[in-house]
């Protein structure tokens, strides 16, 4: 009897089962606190999908934010659009311009450490930095708002000088808020815009998700073009360089001997940001596009840079058990973008990828003031829906949810239960899943990534908590996280996995955070919401998954086996292409994992007969 | 204010599980004959053996019952056992049977995960090397 290809690997399992590691080593592995680990580890990964900063503590409790500080300053900045003042948001943009370099000075007064950030006696800096925009913008006044952005009255819960930036950092957007739990959800006065949806049943959680991605795409026009308006360019780009210094006013010196200036290039603003952690050069372009794009050094066999859409970067939604969500985003002044005007372009843009034949009769009845108001609740009826249990309304022989009444509809049980009427939003999902009922259509929601074992990789006297608060800022940017980790499969350089390239394994299954000065595991996670399945009911049949790693068609991937694979990976390195391909074929995943050939065979056959 | 708890992710304190479940798997597979298996059945094996290990791991109270269940539902009466590598086998199963009901959790609850990760390893060993007819497998 012939055995295939075992005798080899068995082997070497016996091998290692002979010298397993003693379980009492292993328990004083464990023994370890996070902290203890924290402290013995000073090395930085060359894994991490971005490098940042982390953007600030709390000032009561002196807990970090959960937040990257060209998000931190990019979310106020645009909130900041509002005053329609270009001093106002040039100054948002660089307000805690030198807290990266971590100038960290004892307050005898206050009996607790302060983290220096601005320039109060020499502002030349300021006005060094922004000498290249000097002709547009009055630069005295963007050093005052800058230098004032602190000056909070507790007792009145004021901001003392009516600084604009003091105003947006007090508030609902930036504040520590508790995410998940909708009691204190933001409002107007907080800076952000808010749609009420309800979502029970599937064709209503698929049409948010094809809102959530308008809204992104329609958001980064808006955003571009107001910043457009107010400073004259359509992007932001934030170049974190490392600097020796120790503190700000050093830092500052170096800035003016080293020439570093705000510059225009491509319409694009580029902020140098002196960083006394950072390595290498990492930079963050917030621009007016639809896709997060990855700057890859294959030299350097890491990531430079992240290109961030406006839209993913200032937006979001929000679930309030499975009946509700929240639609939203900052304000950056103009005028709301109602739910009619997101439906309208969601219809036009699907409408432009239907063939030319099926345009024509594509949304003809889809009446899209009913769906809007049925979509925030506000459809009144006495039926109900067959599909979600809302409001709904009788099916007219003429829409394409009639086809529900012939007996060949698979759910037509469901009829008898519930009678014949539809809302509107179900309608319209029929309608778009009938339409695309031959090519199918994956449609996700990017959710919070985890972050997990945090490390502090440099010692900084306010750090070192294992605990970090949240704001309505830090749930988008670790949305973002999440969006990040999925553009892998999607970039040029790390899309596609050769022996060669296997480095790029790293990214996929060992993806961590430099958020100075900590380092943190990331597991990015979605929810499903349609899956494509080939001439079938795509939305009706697939599940709607929350808290999932990679969709899978024979089986999802949850965070608690991506962390056991990761565990897996980072004690044998060597197995990093195999398991990404074997994830690909027992899970078939739906996304998220990259192309990866694998040459077998061993020495060609011409080599084999020369030897 | 939000505490990440480290908790949640159960394979944290079950430290090197991973290797035990991957070196039982591989246990178990080299004694099941795959040449009298057919070309079809070959291709899909590492599927097969995940879908197998999740209905068979479930359902057994002990490692013994999942060893002997997965055997024949993979095997049927068709094992490759010589003494040499009977022996073998029986120091692995009882290295693992010494950490049992964390081997059984791990299997019962990532049985898909513990397949690619046996898979990943036999052939980041080059033990795959007879098997590149077993790519593509997904259904």
């Amino acid at each position: 009897m012939v055995e295939i290809g075992k005798v080899k690997p068995l082997d070497v399992y016996f091998k290692n089962f002979e010298r397993p590691t003693s379980r009492k080593s292993r328990s004083d592995f464990n023994k370890h606190s996070i902290i203890q680990r924290i402290e013995s580890s000073n090395s930085e990964p060359d894994s991490a999908l971005i490098k940042g900063t982390i953007a600030r503590t709390d000032p009561k409790s002196g807990l970090p934010h959960l937040d990257e500080l060209t998000h931190h300053l990019i979310a106020v900045a645009t909130a900041s659009l509002k005053f329609n003042s270009p001093e106002v948001t040039l100054a948002a943009l660089i307000h805690d311009y030198f807290k990266p370099v971590f100038d960290i000075r004892w307050n005898p007064k206050k009996n607790k450490w302060d983290w220096y950030h601005v320039l109060y006696n020499d502002t030349q800096p300021y006005h060094h930095i922004l000498e290249e925009v000097k002709d547009n913008i009055n630069i005295p006044k963007t050093a005052h708002i800058l230098k004032y952005h602190h000056k909070w009255d507790r007792d009145l819960k004021l901001c003392r000088t009516g600084n604009p930036i003091c105003k947006i950092e007090h508030s609902g957007l930036i504040s520590a808020l508790e995410t998940n739990i909708l009691f204190a959800l933001p409002t107007h006065a907080d800076y952000t815009v808010i749609h009420h949806l309800r979502i029970p049943g599937k064709y209503r959680m698929f049409l948010l998700a094809l809102l959530k991605e308008q809204l992104a795409k329609t958001l980064s026009e808006k955003y571009s073009e107001k910043f457009q308006e107010i400073l004259g360019v359509s992007g932001i780009r934030y170049e974190y360089r490392p600097i020796n210094a120790d503190n700000i006013e050093e830092a500052g010196k170096l800035i003016k001997e080293m020439d570093w200036k705000i510059e225009i290039k491509n319409d694009t603003m580029i902020i140098p940001i002196p960083s006394k952690f950072h390595g290498n050069a990492f930079y963050f372009e917030y621009y007016g596009g639809t896709e997060v794009v990855l700057d890859v050094d294959t030299k350097a066999k890491a990531i430079q840079g992240v290109k961030v859409p406006f839209g993913k970067a200032l937006s979001t939604v929000y679930f309030a058990g499975s009946h509700d969500a929240y639609l939203l985003y900052v304000d950056a002044g103009f005028d709301s973008l109602s739910l009619k005007h997101l439906l309208k372009s969601v219809l036009k843009d699907l409408k432009q990828s239907l063939p030319e034949k099926k345009q024509k009769e594509a949304f003809t009845h889809a009446k899209l003031d009913k769906v809007a108001k049925s979509l925030s609740g506000d459809f009144r009826s006495d039926k109900s829906c067959v599909f979600c249990g809302e409001p709904g309304e009788a099916i007219e022989s003429n829409e394409k949810v009639s086809s529900i009444l012939r007996a060949k509809f698979t759910d037509t049980w469901l009829l008898l239960t519930y009678g014949t009427s539809v809302c509107p939003v179900c309608k319209l999902g029929f309608e778009i899943e009938e339409l695309f009922r031959g090519s199918g259509m994956n449609k996700h929601i990017a959710q919070e990534a985890l972050l997990d074992d945090y490390q502090l990789i440099h010692s900084v006297p306010i750090f070192g908590k294992d605990h970090f608060m949240k704001s309505v800022s830090s749930k988008i940017w670790l949305e973002l996280l999440s969006e990040i980790y999925y553009s892998l499969h999607t970039s040029r350089e790390l899309g596609k996995i050769t022996k060669r390239r296997e480095w790029a394994v790293k990214f996929y299954l060992n993806p961590k955070v430099l958020l100075y000065p900590y380092a943190a595991d990331v597991i990015p996670q979605v929810t499903t919401v349609a899956l494509r399945y080939s001439k079938k009911k795509f939305v009706l049949q697939s599940g709607l998954h929350s808290n999932i790693v990679f969709p899978g068609s024979e089986k999802d991937l949850i965070p608690e086996e991506f962390s056991a694979i990761r565990r897996f990976y980072t004690s044998r390195p060597e197995t990093g292409m195999y398991i990404l391909e074997k994830i690909k074929n027992v899970y078939s995943p739906v996304f998220g994992i990259p192309d990866v050939k694998i040459r077998k065979g061993g020495v060609p056959r011409a080599r084999k007969r020369q030897s | 204010m939000l505490r990440y708890e480290k908790e949640v992710f159960l394979v944290q304190e079950n430290d090197k599980v991973e290797d035990l479940v991957v070196s039982l798997l591989g246990a178990i597979d080299g004694l099941v004959d795959w040449s009298s298996v057919g070309d079809n059945v070959r291709k899909k094996k590492y599927s097969i053996l995940a879908k197998r290990i999740a209905v068979v791991a479930k359902s057994s109270n002990n490692l013994n019952e999942f060893v002997e269940k997965l055997l024949s539902q993979v095997a049927g009466d068709s094992l490759f056992v010589s003494r040499e590598r009977g022996e073998k086998f029986r120091k692995i199963y009882m290295e693992a049977k010494k950490h049992e009901k964390d081997v059984l959790e791990f299997l019962k609850n990532y049985p898909y995960l513990s397949t690619v990760l046996y898979a990943a390893y036999v052939e980041g060993l080059g033990g795959g090397k007879n098997e590149s007819d077993i790519k593509n497998e997904g259904s």
